[in-house]
């Protein structure tokens, strides 16, 4: 019979599961290139508005 | 080729107001602990009284201050790493006038007395259910510039800034359920036990959502673009958002130890809490190391300081937290001025470091100049706010457990050693310590505003142009 309490440890259970899934699939090998890419994204398009500011002066 | 420039009129002028109501709140803070010094500083007037203030200062630095700042760092952020302009004109600007005048009613409310008087969401009805408008503006706003993203990727810091957005939706929503009975006067649809994890579970996750994930948001754009090197670990920077979301939501039952709340809810928010340890450590080394290999920069660069700093006081606050949810621990620092000095080194010390670092890199650039007016007064304002900080948290943290001490010690015959009264009168060195570290910010963030007046005074908006895509 399942009760409440049994639902309730197997979804812990779960989200556990998920969680280190989370974790095995940010670390993948697959994964390291787009993360590097990810990564800069932040620097992407910065000569842009260098050039423009220089410009204005 | 036609050219789209990106929305920084409402990034500009989420920036000032961030610097203005910064000055407000913190002003109103150091005016209460004065009167915490000098009681006759309430002049007798009712809208003086500490009780209306505290309120005042609380939504002016959360709201007014780290709100704008959210906002500000986000808009720009979202559009910098989606490459796009930002979605809705009018819709932007119907944003940032909507806050303002949120921000200016609870002004005028809170010290007229007009409060739900919840922690936090004080704000009368009228304001709540205008606050939910804009802030749903707010998120029409964000996530429609994240769909119409030029790069495949999400960056990890909007994926903060989304959260945060989201979870504040849901959190003011829950927390404001009320059944009004006039323009200014209303009842929650909650009682008792209930009404107290509601709030709690509200107020935590204000703390989570509010004031962790979305400066984290900022911390993974700004620390980054300062130390000119991309973020440490990318795949920790995923780990950490989905571990601290998850953890985060249970944490709340912690503010109610030894009360009405069940024992079994209390105990889980305290396993919750310590484990909230492991993101949030995860999550400001991932910040600190990415200046692994250009220690040197930090020598030099006052804004760096500003955000390796607001990172360390992370990292301290999300330790003494951990620590003060342990129900023993709790026993001693509960209800003292301990909680307070906790507050202010993550308000202080993270939030607010963190959201000034990132003004003085955005400013200048909003501006079209290269860097601010004076560095020298940057790295002024530095070592002023990071002493003021210090004398703040140092002397509330002896307070706090002096007070605790005091107030459970008991003699042989079961009573009080120490009447309330006795206490209070240990208190009045360290609220004046307290006071002093608060002005020494307070005058941190003057000359903040000098410098962007300066900074900004004559110069013409920058307008720059969207990245192109073939």
């Amino acid at each position: 019979m399942f009760e409440m309490n049994t639902l309730r440890s197997i979804l812990t259970l779960a989200l556990f599961v998920l969680f280190i899934a989370i974790w095995v699939w940010a670390w993948s090998k697959d994964r390291k290139k787009e993360f590097k890419d990810a990564a800069n994204i932040p620097f992407e398009g910065d000569e842009i508005s260098a050039t423009l500011q220089e410009d204005k002066k | 080729m036609s050219t789209t420039i990106y929305n920084d009129t409402v990034v500009r002028q989420f920036s000032i107001m961030t610097v203005v109501w910064g000055i407000v709140g913190m002003f109103v803070g150091v005016f209460i602990a004065a009167q915490l010094v000098w009681p006759a500083l309430n002049f007798d007037l009712p809208w003086l009284t500490y009780s209306r203030l505290r309120p005042l200062h609380t939504n002016a630095v959360i709201f007014a201050f780290g709100g704008s700042g959210l906002m500000a760092t986000s808009l720009y952020v979202v559009q910098r790493t989606c490459q796009v302009r930002l979605f809705g004109n009018a819709l932007a600007s119907f944003v940032f006038w909507g806050w303002m005048l949120i921000i200016v009613l609870a002004a005028i409310t809170l010290p007229m007395g007009f409060t739900q008087s919840s922690e936090y969401a004080e704000l009368i009805w009228p304001i709540d259910v205008l606050l939910a408008v804009v802030w749903v503006a707010y998120g029409i706003v964000f996530f429609g510039t994240i769909m119409k993203r030029k790069t495949p990727h999400i960056y990890v810091a909007n994926w903060f800034f989304g959260a945060f957005i989201i979870t504040v939706a849901i959190l003011h929503i829950v927390r404001s359920l009320a059944i009004p009975v006039s323009l200014t006067d209303s009842y929650p649809i909650y009682s008792g036990a209930t009404d107290a994890m509601v709030q709690w579970w509200y107020g935590h996750n204000a703390v989570g959502f509010f004031l962790t994930a979305g400066f984290l948001g900022m911390m993974y754009y700004f620390v980054p673009k300062q130390a000119e090197r991309p973020i440490y670990s990318y795949r920790l920077s995923i780990v950490h958002f989905w571990a601290l979301i998850s953890i985060y939501m249970w944490a709340g039952p912690h503010h109610l130890h030894y009360t009405a709340l069940p024992d079994w809810v209390q105990s889980v928010g305290t396993a919750f809490s310590i484990v909230l340890l492991a993101p949030s450590w995860g999550g400001m080394i991932n910040g600190i190391m990415t200046l692994s290999g250009a220690w040197q920069k930090l020598r030099h660069d006052p804004i760096l300081k500003f955000l390796i700093v607001s990172l360390s006081f992370y990292g301290m606050s999300t330790f003494e937290g951990p620590m003060m949810a342990i129900k023993s621990v709790n026993a001693l620092s509960h209800y003292t001025e301990w909680t307070i000095g906790h507050v202010h080194s993550g308000a202080l010390g993270w939030v607010a470091m963190i959201t000034i670092g990132s003004l003085y890199y955005l400013i200048p650039k909003l501006f079209g100049k290269q860097d601010m007016f004076s560095m020298k007064l940057v790295e002024t304002h530095f070592w002023v706010a990071t002493i003021g900080i210090v004398l703040y948290v140092a002397s509330m943290w002896i307070a706090g457990v002096m007070q605790g001490l005091m107030w459970g010690a008991i003699n042989d015959d079961g009573t009080l050693t120490y009447s309330f009264v006795e206490a209070l009168l240990r208190m009045r060195p360290f609220y004046l310590i307290r006071f002093l570290g608060g002005a020494m910010f307070l005058s941190g963030m003057l000359i903040m505003a000098y410098n962007v007046y300066k900074t900004i005074k004559g110069s013409k908006a920058a307008n720059i142009l969207v990245p192109q895509h073939a």
